[in-house]
């Protein structure tokens, strides 16, 4: 599996998940698997490194050199959290530039205003913003293998009708896919029906629909919500037996 | 060819040219692409130019793994010449070694030594060194070999021994080195040229380095001299480090004394100057070139 035929692959094998990391426990244990892609998420990396929920918390050296150490734990595809280019296009450059560097098949640019943050209802950019940053991000790749994914986090504020717009022109801008996120079915399955010039991915986590017409499904971090009510039942635990405990 | 390649590439055809190779060490950045506009033909990103630049401490083992290989990185994107890497005793044992050649391999540095010498270390010029048994160095050789993912990822062996138990010893560390796998064998501190030459007579096939540091144990020695004795790399260590921090030093003792920086301005270089050597135009430039209303137009599709 390499970045180039990624996407080829997910075409054939539509149910596939993309899995989300953003630690070094959780991301060793996905790279022992056969996943033939990993995400490593800016939100998940941000509880992380910075025990902040938001990614727009999370700085490009920050993110980047957490990327660099995890790269050398995986030979397979790995996607990188681009987030909103961390400022304008001329950031995006440098930033896209940084993170092929230090180890991004495929680059994830969100259409959020700058700085990118990790809400259900986030603002979005301009059209112009957005071509602007998609351009510079492919400006500065150095390997012409490298891909860039566009995340559209807008659907509640542009709708279907802005989806099928921002489409339209990545397209024309050369983007390589479009990840739809913080939709609902029935938005997904309409945007299924249309004959569009990129493929379609779609966010994942538990619960979600699988849709057809969806090239492949990018998991918001379900490890780590798993380990986190673990972590919530041990800390419980030992809050109790501490309790017991002192009673003695 | 991506950069890391064509550097390591590059690296390696100057070292096996027959001509010796120019090789400036780097406090930072800046002085990279100084050095590298100035026309060396490498930078090296070494210990003793990064604890000072970076902790305003001298080179004794207290820069550390993270610090030095975040340093290097940002030379190694600052110019477009090769970059080899100082990783001093390789920061532990050998399980350490794997971690520290992935690493510079994977940020572009075109080779790295590592040293003999009893971590903390010492610069290789300052009084008091120890060296490990030469297997503890030749373990680590193995275990670099072995790490590398790119043979032209050249390795170098680097003994301290010649202070601490004489040239002979040096020498036949150094031999043990390069059988253990040492691409590039660097003998510190030799302390004439009849030792550099006895050097060269004891490797005759083997790329080396000297190491040219004002106030040294080695006498200062012409480039050119340098490549008729058989050396392939000449390196320059200190002198960036030192030249910065003269002329800063007598600049702060000018503004103290003037109240003003005029009389020092003859020395600095230009505002747009600067800004030119730095690239501030091409970074303008490409802002304009995605501009909104650049952008609109793609958007518009026209």
């Amino acid at each position: 599996m390499t970045k180039t035929t990624l996407l080829d692959y997910l075409d054939n094998r539509p149910e596939t998940i993309i899995p989300a990391s953003g630690d070094g426990n959780t991301f060793k244990a996905l790279s022992a698997q056969s996943f033939p892609a990993m995400l490593l998420d800016a939100t998940l990396t941000s509880r992380n490194l910075i025990a902040e929920d938001s990614q727009g918390m999370l700085t490009l050296s920050e993110y980047a050199k957490f990327l660099r150490d995890m790269r050398l734990k995986k030979t397979g595809v790995l996607i990188a959290d681009l987030q909103s280019g961390f400022g304008n296009p001329l950031n995006t450059y440098y930033a896209a530039k940084e993170l092929e560097r230090s180890g991004g098949d495929i680059l994830l640019l969100n259409d959020q205003t700058y700085p990118a943050h990790t809400t259900a209802k986030p603002l979005t950019t301009t059209p112009e913003d957005l071509i602007g940053k998609l351009r510079a991000a492919k400006d500065s790749f150095e390997n012409p293998d490298t891909r860039i994914w566009i995340k559209l986090e807008g659907i509640h504020s542009y709708g279907i009708e802005g989806i099928i717009e921002r489409i339209q022109y990545l397209a024309k801008a050369g983007a390589d896919a479009i990840a739809i996120d913080h939709y609902d079915g029935q938005q997904l399955r309409e945007l299924t029906q249309m004959k569009l010039p990129l493929p379609l991915l779609a966010t994942w986590q538990p619960g979600t629909e699988q849709i057809d017409g969806i090239t492949g499904w990018l998991d918001k971090g379900y490890l780590s919500t798993v380990i986190q009510k673990a972590q919530n039942q041990a800390i419980n635990f030992i809050k109790q037996g501490g309790l017991a405990y002192a009673e003695k | 060819m991506l950069k890391n390649e064509r550097m390591r590439t590059q690296f390696k055809d100057e070292v096996m040219s027959g001509h010796i190779v120019r090789m400036m060490v780097a406090p930072d950045a800046l002085a990279a692409k100084i050095a590298e506009s100035e026309g060396a033909q490498a930078v090296f990103s070494a210990g003793y130019a990064t604890s000072a630049s970076a902790l305003a401490m001298p080179d004794r083992g207290i820069a550390d793994f993270g610090l030095s290989l975040e340093r290097c990185r940002q030379i190694v994107n600052a110019v477009d010449i090769p970059v080899f890497a100082d990783a001093d005793t390789g920061y532990g044992d050998i399980d350490n070694i794997r971690r520290t050649v992935e690493n510079y391999e994977a940020i572009g540095a075109a080779g790295m030594f590592i040293e003999d010498q009893v971590w903390p270390k010492r610069c290789g010029h300052m009084d008091g060194k120890k060296v490990e048994p030469t297997e503890v160095l030749e373990a680590k050789i193995r275990a670099a070999k072995a790490a590398r993912k790119h043979d032209n990822f050249l390795i170098m062996s680097r003994t301290d021994a010649r202070a601490v138990y004489g040239l002979d010893d040096a020498i036949a560390r150094s031999k043990r080195y390069r059988e253990a796998g040492a691409d590039l064998i660097f003998i510190e501190a030799p302390q004439s040229v009849a030792e550099l030459e006895k050097i060269h007579e004891a490797f005759p096939n083997t790329p080396l380095m000297a190491n040219m540091i004002e106030d040294g144990k080695t006498p200062l020695t012409k480039t050119a001299d340098l490549e008729r004795l058989g050396f392939n790399i000449v390196v320059h260590p200190n002198a960036m480090t030192y030249t910065q921090a003269f002329a800063e030093k007598t600049l702060i003792e000018t503004l103290r004394r003037d109240g003003t920086t005029k009389a020092y301005k003859d020395r600095m270089i230009t505002f747009p100057k600067f800004n030119e050597f730095v690239g501030l135009d091409k970074v303008n430039a490409r802002n304009a070139g995605y501009s909104p209303e650049k952008m609109k137009k793609v958007y518009m599709n026209e």
